[in-house]
């Protein structure tokens, strides 16, 4: 196959691919050029001009990468795409953690390596109120929806029957399934109609009711996976309820239950527009006051703190995954 | 007398709508067993004839719909699977993978809030009855197929139950570890002296290790008795099947000579057989099953013997099947012990030759 | 003798010991709720507590009257557990009439103080006895995640579905007039155009065509990763999952830092290439929504599509490969069928949220209305008029619960 397609030295074959590579870049470059210059004659040129280059340069590309690998255009396209998608989901995570570090104030221009909006960052009493409160949330209501959700998964996947089962599921599966947007409006009109003002108790009502979804589903899929004879050969050993649930249930499903309240306390930490709609005065998560930060005006500080929050996602993703594998 | 396990009529009706069937199932029909005690019991059938459901009725997992359950004389309803004299060996072993296999081993003990030296003492010396001394602090997982049965079989046996329930234990061992694992059991249920009640689609399982067999089938327990007589005098013909191979010819009933029957196939052949069924009436339709390796392939003809062709031959190592064509065209399977070299192929196909058996060899069933 | 055993019956209740277990649990639970209330009751003056809402509510009546109320409690549930666990079958109908009676307090406590959570922090309570001492073990189980989304989720929906029946008043409050006008006013025309129609047609429209980019680019990818071997799949895998986790505020913010006029961008066309010095106008476009929504929820349809497809037993492929298929009927035949569920979970994924999203078109889109999220927003943060952001409210809700039943119909299963 690989020998059918190459006729030339593979030398060759590098060169043109170094050649093409370069045609597509200048023409892209060429295209911004058009888009910028849209309009003159000498945009459109660019643009013809370049659209050709790329067209051209990606097409013996490939020839030449398929002399020399083999791979099909088919094959090709598929690593094109997953390469550029790659790129593209991280392309602009990575500026902005890069910006965060730039001491320019305003723009983009790079003026120098800085912590200093780190340091303004940990100095912003505003900021550390929210990371309290967000935290506070975030603890509390994983808490609780663990211990409800998983209580649900467990009367769920155990009594296959029973009266409002049905409702029950469908109840359960519904605040994962409506636009957050209109479960912030209806908590928050819930609030105002019981006449309960808006606080971060508030916010820790309306997270727990998400919550407990998400979580009751990772633990029924767990609970599903599980082997029930297990439960049924410590009852048989022996084992009341009780016991079999505490030294058999609870040990196995405990990866389950972890995954659970992680994704519970991401998507605590995470929710910006319920919080957003039943957060008080004095009572808003740090999504919250980054977007009004935000709507405020882009500041460095903005990047600073995006970037430790992004951070902070990955450790407890990494975390998770590391649980789980356990 | 008081038996270590009494089923009176027991019938067990699954609700429709599980397991995505519109219609119920009854999985146990009206059943009634007496296992006795310090016996080794089987239950044998073919898949889904209720036999893993019978005995998760004894082990306290499911409720009868019907019936009266007693383990040595105590009525068991309402008693739940934990405070019930059983232990049971699942199929899968149903290992406990977070724990090790001391951890495995000791669960029950603990379960009975035994002081911690005896279950250390009593745990050792159940691995070292099913030969895993050392192996205590491996997972489930690493062990192989024939270490994990053994270590369900230590963490049952090591509670000391009245009755042992096992449910295909060694169903998902190879052939050779299986035969192997079938003289061990069999050796240590005589040793402990406890009930086995056994379930088992394998007969020759059954028959090799059972002190009694009920066969089972739709629900139904179709024959108990001991091995001899399971295979000897089935009771009708889904147990004369199910049991080894069998030749079967339907035929009205000819004539009775005491307690031998006669039936006629074409115009002039007779077969006889013994009579299971009192007050059968010549001229129902009767089933004559006759065992394969019960009959004997004659060159010479001999008072009684009807004359076949030989149609097949098939050598399967320690003994030659032939497949004999009668006149009439009923074909039945003739099977030879290979003893001597020269048995082998004593016939070819084509030949003519006689079969002849002793009349009390076959047995005539009613339909 | 007989007359005695069944006496004797009837006075025991014949309940498993889970059953027991339990109530012993939640109504020890309950008496040192009501023993730490009391205490704290009577020792206000020495430790000065900060009052709870109910403490001030009942700091209204005579002193000694709270102190009655949790005495008879703390008594009577006491009594009701040292029955229960003699399995006496009059402590079950006391623990149950007990319950009602504690309902009861509560929705007369909410009426008198209109002190909300006291009042269903005492429901709850009581609802949790009932089931355990009823005793209905799923409900025993279920009821705290039952009571609490019907309580803060579905009540909630109900009365925004009431609200949407009202009108706004001039003051912004929501006068309950029963009318459909806010639905009228939903899908009438407004100055001669279906204006809030468009909206929503609009959001319908960005999400298909997203939800269909996404599956257009994403199902390659996901193929891509699951072909992987083993070590490098994990990492790649771990590349989509991060973003799947990070905040959607941030990732989106990443995409002002890079489009604004001062932006990435800009700042190279102008300072670093000086092409132009009038920065290109990229944010606040419907391109850079677009965009926003795409980059946003590309790893949701990822990730389920993944699962599909490592789970897709490969030598299928090949077979159909080994019976003369070519590629695309391979595709057709094979990968598609049984990758159904995975891509209906993945566009069930992207494109609920993309219909309601909020976050995108508020940061990348500007201050134009151009979604049903910004809509939403308007009428309830900026133009006050509830009832009719109810409306829209409820109206997006059927519309994607319409979306998610029919992904049932279609034969997926997980999410
Ligand atoms: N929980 C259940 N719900 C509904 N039907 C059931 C249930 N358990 C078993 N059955 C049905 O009862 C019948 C008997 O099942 P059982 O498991 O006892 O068969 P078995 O003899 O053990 O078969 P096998 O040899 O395959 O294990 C089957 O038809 C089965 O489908
Ligand atoms: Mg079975």
């Amino acid at each position: 196959m690989t020998t059918a397609v190459m006729t030339r030295r593979p030398a060759w074959y590098w060169m043109i691919l170094g050649f093409s590579l370069f045609l597509v870049l200048g023409g892209v470059m060429g295209l911004l050029y058009a888009v910028v210059k849209w309009g003159t004659p000498q945009g459109m040129i660019t643009g013809a001009a370049a659209l050709l280059a790329v067209l051209w340069g990606s097409y013996q590309g490939m020839r030449a990468v398929r002399a020399l690998t083999g791979l099909s255009w088919g094959e090709q396209l598929l690593h094109l795409n997953a390469y550029l998608l790659l790129l593209f989901l991280y392309i602009p995570i990575v500026i902005l953690v890069v910006y965060s570090f730039n001491a320019s104030k305003r723009g983009a221009v790079w003026t120098g390596l800085t912590l200093h909006w780190y340091n303004v960052l940990f100095h912003d009493r505003a900021i550390g109120k929210a990371m309290e409160v967000t935290l506070w949330v975030g603890f509390w209501s994983t808490l609780i929806s663990t211990i409800f959700g998983t209580l649900a998964a467990l009367a769920l996947e155990r009594f296959p029957r029973f009266r409002g089962r049905l409702p029950f599921d469908a109840v359960l599966y519904l605040p994962i399934i409506i636009p957050d947007i209109v479960m912030a409006i209806s908590t928050l009109l819930f609030f105002v109609v019981l006449g309960m003002p808006l606080s971060r108790y508030t916010i820790l009502i309306a997270h727990v009711a998400f919550n407990i979804s998400y979580v009751a589903v990772v633990v029924r899929a767990r609970l599903a996976d599980m082997d029930a004879t297990l439960e049924e050969a410590a009852m048989d050993l022996g084992a009341d309820e009780w016991r079999t649930f505490r030294f058999i249930t609870l040990p196995l499903l405990m990866p389950g239950i972890v995954a659970g309240a992680l994704m519970a306390f991401t998507l605590s930490l995470d929710d910006f527009v319920i919080t957003f709609f039943v957060s008080g005065p004095g009572s808003t998560t740090l999504p919250v006051r980054v977007y009004s930060m935000i709507r405020l005006g882009v500041t460095p500080e903005v990047n600073a703190i995006s970037a430790l929050m992004l951070m902070g996602s990955i450790s407890l993703l990494l975390l998770s995954l590391a649980l789980q594998r356990r | 007398m008081t038996y270590a396990v009494e089923l009176i009529d027991v019938v067990k009706e699954f609700p429709p709508g599980e397991k995505g069937k519109a219609k119920g199932v009854v999985a146990v029909d009206h059943v009634t067993l007496r296992i006795r005690d310090g016996e080794f019991f089987s239950l044998l059938g073919p898949s889904g004839c209720g036999k893993t459901t019978t005995l998760r009725l004894i082990a306290g997992f499911e409720t009868p719909t019907e019936g009266v359950i007693r383990i040595h004389g105590r009525d068991m309803t309402g008693i739940p699977p934990y405070r019930r004299p059983v232990n049971t060996v699942f199929q899968n072993y149903a290992l406990f993978p977070h724990m090790t296999v001391f951890e495995n081993v000791a669960f029950g003990l603990r379960m009975s809030g035994l002081p911690k030296k005896e279950i250390a003492q009593r745990v050792e010396e159940a691995l070292a009855m099913v030969q895993l001394s050392g192996m205590e602090h491996r997972k489930p997982r690493q062990l192989s197929g024939g270490q994990q049965q053994r270590v369900a079989l230590a963490r049952a046996l090591v509670n000391r139950p009245e009755v042992l329930l096992l449910d295909e234990p060694l169903g998902a061992l190879d052939l050779k570890l299986r035969k192997a694992m079938q003289l061990e059991l069999k050796s240590l249920q005589q040793r402990v002296g406890i009930t086995f009640v056994y379930v088992t689609h394998d007969q020759e399982e059954a028959l090799t290790m059972s002190d009694r067999i009920a066969v089972m089938n739709e629900g139904k327990v179709l024959q108990v008795g001991t091995p001899v007589e399971i295979y000897e005098q089935p009771a009708n013909r889904f147990v004369a099947d199910f049991i080894g191979e069998t030749n079967f010819v339907t035929a009205p009933l000819a004539a009775l000579e005491g307690n031998l029957g006669l039936i006629r196939i074409g115009d002039r052949q007779i077969l006889r057989g013994a009579v299971v069924d009192e007050g059968l009436q010549p001229g129902t339709e009767v089933t004559l099953a006759i065992r394969p390796e019960k009959i004997s392939l004659l060159a010479e003809p001999r008072d009684g013997a009807i004359p076949v062709v030989v149609r097949n031959v098939v050598y399967v190592g320690n003994d030659t099947r032939y497949e004999v064509e009668l006149d009439s065209g009923i074909r039945l399977f003739v099977r030879e012990q290979n003893v001597h070299r020269a048995d082998i192929r004593r016939f070819t196909a084509g030949q003519h030759a006689w079969i002849w058996w002793p009349p009390e060899n076959a047995r005539i069933l009613v339909q | 003798m007989v007359a005695a055993s069944r006496l004797r019956l009837q006075r025991e209740w014949h309940v498993s010991n889970i059953v027991l277990q339990s109530t012993t649990v939640l109504f020890s639970l309950s008496l040192f709720i009501w023993a730490f209330l009391l205490f704290r009751w009577m020792t206000f003056a020495l430790f000065r507590w900060t009052p709870w809402p109910l403490e001030r509510q009942l700091d209204r009546l005579p002193p000694w009257a709270p102190v009655l109320l949790y005495v008879t409690l703390l008594v009577g549930d006491a009594l009701i557990l040292w029955g229960v666990r003699r399995r006496r079958t009059w402590a079950r109908w006391a623990g149950l009439f007990r319950s009602l009676g504690l309902v009861l307090l509560g929705v007369g406590y909410y009426a008198w103080s209109r002190d909300i959570v006291t009042a269903f922090f005492l429901v709850g309570i009581a609802g949790a006895q009932a089931a355990i001492l009823w005793p209905s073990p799923p409900w025993a189980l279920s009821w705290p995640a039952a009571y609490w989304l019907g309580l803060y989720f579905m009540l909630p929906l109900l009365i925004m579905f009431i609200v949407s029946l009202g009108e706004r008043s001039s003051m912004g409050t929501v006068v309950y007039t029963w009318t459909l006008k806010n639905y009228a006013r939903f899908f009438g025309r407004i100055g001669g155009k279906y204006l809030y129609l468009l909206i929503l047609w609009r959001s319908l429209w960005l999400a298909t065509i997203n939800t269909l980019l996404c599956l257009l680019f994403g199902y390659p990818l996901a193929l891509w990763i699951a072909r992987q071997p083993e070590r490098k799949r994990n990492i790649y895998l771990l590349l989509v999952m991060i973003p799947f986790w990070t905040n959607f505020l941030v990732r989106t913010y990443a995409w002002m830092v890079i489009l604004r006029d001062t932006g990435v961008i800009n700042t190279v066309l102008i300072d670093v290439l000086k092409w132009t010095d009038r920065p290109l106008r990229l944010l606040f476009t419907p391109g850079a929504v677009f965009l926003g929504l795409f980059y946003g929820y590309l790893p949701f349809m990822v990730l389920p599509l993944y699962t599909s497809l490592e789970r897709l037993d490969w030598s299928l492929i090949e077979a159909a490969q080994d019976l003369g298929a070519n590629m695309r009927r391979v595709f057709q035949e094979v990968m598609l069928p049984l990758t159904t569920p995975g891509i209906i979970a993945g566009s069930i994924l992207v494109f609920i949220p993309s219909v309601g999203a909020y976050v995108t078109p508020d940061l990348l889109g500007g201050a134009r209305v151009i979604m049903v999220g910004n809509l939403l927003q308007q009428q309830f943060l900026v133009v006050r008029d509830w009832p009719f952001g109810a409306a829209v409210g409820f109206i997006l809700m059927i519309l994607m619960l319409l979306a998610t039943l029919i992904y049932f119909r279609t034969g997926g299963r997980t999410l």
